[in-house]
Parts: C-alpha cells; sequence; structure tokens
C-alpha cells in the first residue's frame, strides 16, 4: 500500500465533525484486510480489533477521523449563503476561495470578496467566519431545493502531490493519523502480538472529543496512544513550539501525557535508527490525549504527531516519510508489548 | 459560438502580464485560418486583421486583453520558500491559503499561512500584506528549489474552470471572456473590414493597447472586457456597479476614460431593437484597455463593452452565461453599425 494514494483517498472523501459517515466507511473498507472485527459505533466511531485475546495488556491507538469544515446557518433568496466554523476554521484563507457545499448535490460556491478596484483602503482585515457570506450564483427555490441549514461546506481542494514525498491537502488534518493507524494494521498482519490491540477511529474531534471521550470508556484499555499531527516549522513561526517537516514523528512530552510511555517510544526510536523529534508542551497537549488520560480512573497516555505545515487551511503539507517512521514506531511500540513495567 | 471548450482552455491556459506566449499560441491557432492576416508585434500584441464584405466608412479596431493577473517570484529564501509580489492589482487577502503554478514546468505550490493556533485574537483578523506571504513548494533546502524554481518565473492561480447552473466560475475570466468574444467574431463572415487586437500587459497598465492602438491607426475602438459586478448580499444597490445576469454593461465613463457618446448611445440604441439585455454601470470605476486607446495618437472615439464578473482579479470569478451571449450579440452589432457610420 502506497502512503500516498491511501491519503488520496482519505483526503478526497469529505467528513467534518458529526458528519462522520463516509470517512468512517472508508476506513472500514481500507482496514478490512487487517483485521475481522470492525465495527462503527453510534458515533460513528471506528472501532477495530487486532488481536482481540485475554491478555492483560489492552493498548488502544487512537486518531480522530473528522476534518475543519463549516455549516450554512442562513440561505437567502438571490443565492447567497451564511456560515459559522464546524471546528477551528481559519477564516483568512476563505475570501476569493471556491468551497463545495454538500447539500442534495455537491455544489461549488465562492466566498465573496470585494475587488480591489472597489477598496479604497487597501490592507483591509479579514471577517470574522461569521461575517463571511458563500456565493452559490444560484437563486431562489432553486438553490433552497438544493441546499438547507446544517448542510456542510468544505474548502475546495484535491489533494496534490508536491515534491518529493510531500503532498498538500485539506483534512490532513487528521487524515494523515488515519493513515499512520492504517499503516500500523497492516504492518502488524503478520506478526504475532502478545497483548490486546485496538485501534480508534474517533468522532468529532475538532468540536469536544465525542467521539474519543465515549469510546475509551467502553473499550477500557491499559493504555492508550493518541496520533495525531503537529506544528511543522514555517517562517515567521515560534521556532520552540514546532518541529521540522520531514524530520520524523514528533513524540509528545506534556505533564498530561505518561512520561513512561514517551520514554518507551524514544528509546525504540533511537535503537531501531527511526529519525524522531520531541514535541515539549508545559499542560494540556490540545489533542484527543487530553481526554484519553482522564477516562474512568485514569489511563496513561502518549502522543505522537505527524509534523504539518498551515494546519487548519486548505494547504496544509504533509511529508508521506514522516506517516510511514510514524506507523514503524507504533508498530515497535506494540510488538514490544507497551509500557514497560519496572 | 455555443463552443464553451474553448472557453475553458482560454480561461485554464497560464498567462500573467509580460508572459502571454501561450495564450497567444492558443489564440493564434484558434484565429489564423480565418483573418487575412495576422502580426504579433514587439510588445507580443496579436494584431489581426479580416476582410469583410466591403470597406466600411470608419476604421475599426476591436481589442481584448489576453493577460491575466497573477504573482511573481522574487527571492528564494534559504529554506526553499519563495517570495513573491504581485503582478497586477490583487489584494493580499485573496492569495492567503491559495493554490498555484509556478513557471514554465507548472510546480505547484501554496500559500500557507501562520496555523490560526498559534495567533492572538488579534492577529486572527489581521490583514497580512503580501511581503510577509511566501510559496512553500516543500522544498527542503533554497538548493532543492532552485533545481525547480528561478528568481523571475511567473506563478498562476490554479486552473479551476466549472460550469454549473448557468454560471462559469474560474480563474482569469477577465479577460479570456473578451478573447472568447473576439474569436468567435472573427470565425464569422464580416460585413465590413476589421483589426482585432489581442493585447499584452493590460494590468500592470494599459501597456500593450497604447502601442497597438498606435500601430493599427483605427478611427475608432471597441474593447470587450470583464468588469466589477459587486452585486452581493449586504451591497447596496448604487455601489453595485452592475449585476450578473443584467445583461452586457455599457459605461458613460470609469476612472479612465470618458465614452464616446454617441457610440454610447449606438450601443444602448441597438440594444433596444435587437432585444439584447443591457446594464448602465452604475459606479463610476475601474479601467481598462480604453482608457490608453481612446489617447493614442490624435483620439480614437472608443467605446467598451463589458461582461459583468464577480471576484475579479482573484482566484475563482463569477459570471453568467446569459451576460456572455449579451456581449457577444452586442459587439457583433455595434461592430457593424460603427463601421458603417
Amino acid at each position: 500500500m502506497m502512503v500516498s494514494d491511501l491519503l488520496f483517498r482519505l483526503c478526497d472523501t469529505l467528513s467534518g465533525a458529526g458528519n462522520e459517515e463516509k470517512i468512517a466507511n472508508l476506513i472500514k473498507k481500507e482496514i478490512q484486510n487487517f483485521s475481522k472485527e470492525i465495527i462503527i459505533d453510534k458515533n460513528k466511531n471506528v472501532i477495530c480489533h487486532l488481536n482481540n485475546t485475554n491478555a492483560k495488556k489492552h493498548i488502544l491507538i487512537e486518531a480522530h477521523i473528522d476534518q475543519i469544515s463549516m455549516v450554512i446557518t442562513a440561505v437567502d433568496d438571490n443565492g447567497f449563503l451564511n456560515i459559522s466554523s464546524c471546528g477551528g476554521v481559519d477564516c483568512r484563507v476563505l475570501p476569493g476561495s471556491t468551497v463545495l457545499i454538500c447539500g442534495k448535490k455537491i455544489i461549488t460556491g465562492i466566498v465573496c470578496t470585494t475587488p480591489p478596484h472597489l477598496i479604497e483602503k487597501k490592507d483591509k482585515d479579514f471577517e470574522k467566519t461569521e461575517n463571511l457570506i458563500i456565493d452559490t450564483g444560484i437563486s431562489g427555490e432553486k438553490l433552497k431545493n438544493i441546499v438547507s441549514v446544517g448542510d456542510y461546506v468544505y474548502f475546495d481542494a484535491k489533494p496534490e502531490k508536491l515534491l518529493d514525498n510531500k503532498i498538500t491537502a485539506p483534512g490532513l488534518d487528521n487524515r494523515a493519523g488515519v493513515a499512520v493507524l492504517i499503516r500500523c494494521a497492516q504492518m502488524l498482519k503478520a506478526e504475532k502480538i502478545d497483548c490486546s490491540v485496538t485501534l480508534l477511529f474517533s468522532a468529532q474531534e475538532e468540536i469536544n472529543s465525542l467521539g474519543a471521550k465515549t469510546a475509551i470508556f467502553d473499550l477500557d484499555p491499559t493504555e492508550a496512544i493518541a496520533v495525531d499531527v503537529s506544528f511543522a516549522k514555517q517562517p515567521n513561526n515560534l521556532e520552540e513550539r514546532c518541529s521540522d517537516l520531514s524530520h520524523g514523528p514528533m513524540i509528545g512530552i506534556a505533564p498530561s501525557l505518561s512520561r513512561s510511555i514517551s520514554n518507551k517510544i524514544t528509546k525504540l526510536a533511537e535503537q531501531n535508527n527511526i529519525p524522531y523529534q520531541l514535541e515539549i508542551m508545559s499542560s494540556l497537549t490540545g489533542t484527543t490525549a487530553d481526554s484519553l488520560t482522564v477516562s474512568k480512573g485514569g489511563i496513561p497516555c502518549g502522543l505522537l504527531s505527524v509534523p504539518l505545515r498551515y494546519m487548519h487551511s486548505p494547504v496544509e503539507v504533509i511529508d508521506c516519510n514522516d506517516i510511514e517512521f510514524t506507523a514503524k514506531l507504533l508498530c515497535m511500540y506494540i510488538l514490544t508489548g507497551g509500557i514497560d513495567y519496572e | 459560438m455555443n463552443n464553451l471548450t474553448l472557453l475553458q482552455k482560454l480561461c485554464d491556459t497560464y498567462g500573467i502580464s509580460g508572459d502571454e506566449a501561450c495564450i497567444r499560441e492558443i489564440i493564434l491557432n484558434e484565429i489564423t485560418p480565418f483573418v487575412t492576416s495576422v502580426n504579433i508585434d514587439n510588445l507580443g500584441n496579436i494584431i489581426a486583421f479580416k476582410k469583410g464584405k466591403k470597406k466600411g466608412k470608419t476604421k475599426l479596431m476591436l481589442s481584448a486583453h489576453m493577460d491575466e493577473v497573477g504573482f511573481i517570484v522574487t527571492y528564494i529564501n534559504k529554506d526553499g520558500m519563495l517570495k513573491f509580489e504581485a503582478v497586477g492589482g490583487i489584494n493580499s487577502d485573496v492569495a492567503c491559503g491559495k493554490r498555484v503554478v509556478i513557471g514554465k514546468n507548472k510546480i505547484p505550490g501554496v500559500i500557507g499561512l501562520k496555523p490560526v493556533h498559534l495567533l492572538n485574537a488579534e492577529e486572527r483578523q489581521k490583514n497580512i500584506p503580501i511581503k510577509d506571504l511566501y510559496i512553500d513548494i516543500a522544498a527542503a533546502s533554497k538548493d532543492e528549489a532552485l533545481k525547480y524554481i528561478s528568481p523571475g518565473d511567473c506563478v498562476y492561480f490554479r486552473a479551476n474552470y466549472k460550469f454549473e447552473n448557468n454560471m462559469i466560475k474560474s480563474k482569469a475570466i477577465d479577460n479570456r471572456v473578451g478573447c472568447f468574444v473576439l474569436i468567435n467574431l472573427i470565425k464569422q463572415d464580416l460585413p465590413f473590414d476589421m483589426y482585432f487586437v489581442f493585447s499584452v500587459q493590460e494590468e500592470i497598465g494599459l501597456r500593450g493597447a497604447k502601442v497597438a492602438a498606435y500601430e493599427v491607426n483605427p478611427d475608432a475602438a471597441i474593447v470587450v472586457e470583464a468588469t466589477t459586478a459587486a452585486d452581493i448580499k449586504g451591497t447596496s444597490d448604487e455601489k453595485q456597479v452592475c449585476k450578473i445576469g443584467g445583461g452586457a454593461v455599457i459605461a458613460f465613463m470609469d476612472k479612465n476614460t470618458i465614452y464616446d457618446r454617441n457610440y454610447y448611445n449606438f450601443a444602448l440604441e441597438l440594444a433596444k431593437k435587437n432585444d439584447i439585455k443591457v446594464q448602465i454601470k452604475s459606479l463610476v470605476s475601474g479601467g481598462n484597455d480604453s482608457g490608453a486607446i481612446h489617447m493614442s495618437r490624435s483620439g480614437i472615439k472608443t467605446i467598451a463593452v463589458s461582461l459583468p464578473c464577480r471576484y475579479l482579479h482573484s482566484a475563482c470569478g463569477m459570471i453568467c452565461i446569459d451576460d456572455l451571449w449579451a456581449v457577444q450579440k452586442l459587439v457583433q452589432q455595434l461592430s457593424s453599425k460603427i463601421c458603417s457610420a
């Protein structure tokens, strides 16, 4: 399986928070060759057991499946729509962009912008998402027959290859993490695993991590690792908060995470010559790991992140090699039995 | 005439000001079999002559510019990021988060922003000037970037043509629609001799049209152009300039030109007589090649027939197909009328 092909399929499937049916079905299809036990639960989480033994150790690996989206809040008579963000959309990328409006069919809209010919003040600031207007070019009843309030709107950009093994696409947050889990399942297929392993593809992270919170309650693992994306370096960014693209997975270290897990992962990366970077955070991580850790009586949790540029925009950029390395590292973590209790 | 495949080809072709070679090639291929003579001048304008059934009383030049707005690579950073500037009037806000293609080899790149998570409340709304933006082609270093890109390479908004629900949505509608209308006219039998100019460098100051008008030395000119339609939610009626779906746009004046009043009246009369939908520009704004043409030599009587287009100079404009046919019909009628007057 080529990671880039997999990512193209994942990113071509539009699924915002609360609307995960399509991506959940695709994930189920992609992973069915590597597991006999896959279910999609009532919250559209995809739960996949790799080795459902009665082993004491139960490792949960989690990645969220929803992506940044917008929802329609009003439809007027002249073809214009108002929107609200569903997840932290970067409203600065919207003026003059095309978006896909998923009503009864998919139509293209343009986010309104005033051309330079009519603007007196050149350096005008950005509008908040709630003040932006989408132009569909379809008016009256015809539009209302296609589009309703509550319908989802997505950035209009197909995945595209950049140099080497790098890809740009909207929704790489967190289809990159999803790809890591699927690759990991593939690598583990021929292996003998001593512990019980569950892959959780969770819903609604961009709103409140509903999927991760509810699924871990039922699954009750002995430890968990969240896989997400995090900030890669780019000009004008805080260097100390970012890692380098193409330099391997970011291993999370934070007061809220299990230091035993991060130490073990770091050790494995060193021993196996897998490139890695440390991502140090001073309290919470801003990922599902924050919720997984405090489930039930507390669950030791780690965090692996794929470096990504331009998060929450239509032009997110990742390196497929980073995904491959992250999958390998996870695979080794599982095969060596998770946390070492000394 | 209803050959929208050609319009898509024109819109999807990359060619900013000073870089019109590809679009010129396509236009030449289309028109050469149908014209009496055709010339490329020193700046790259296409100047074509087509004999009609007879010589008109007035020597007429029809003009449409073929360049589009875009960007140019000015510098490559040590980390392989490309600095750039706008070619033509582009607000920085429509550059943010866009896909672009760069240079002859059409290398894909993105204009990314600092992640929204790392911004404070004020920064989240604050304008970002083009000088603070950069293009990422995912090169690992300056050396790697230089294998694919050179300073001076042209940068284009990515081709995105769509025809949905009677509307065309695309980059470069300004002014490939004008080229399309002129090509369609050239392909017909004409009642009078006419000159056709596909001009370069309109977006950086009407430079091609200026020299073409000198060279052709006509008595009269018709400029075919896309113009700003600001008929969007929240804009008051008088500030909308014109409306898409409202028909061809005729102006009595804009920022550069006071149009010939006789021709202005001709246009309105012909539209009425032939049942062609027209609207009068409701704001003195914008400008086009007329600004250079009407001042050429000792002065050339000039009129513009424009197509209302929303979101001009952004990654995606929108026009109504009915307006396009209205412009086509009006240009056809008006050109004969002017030649015979």
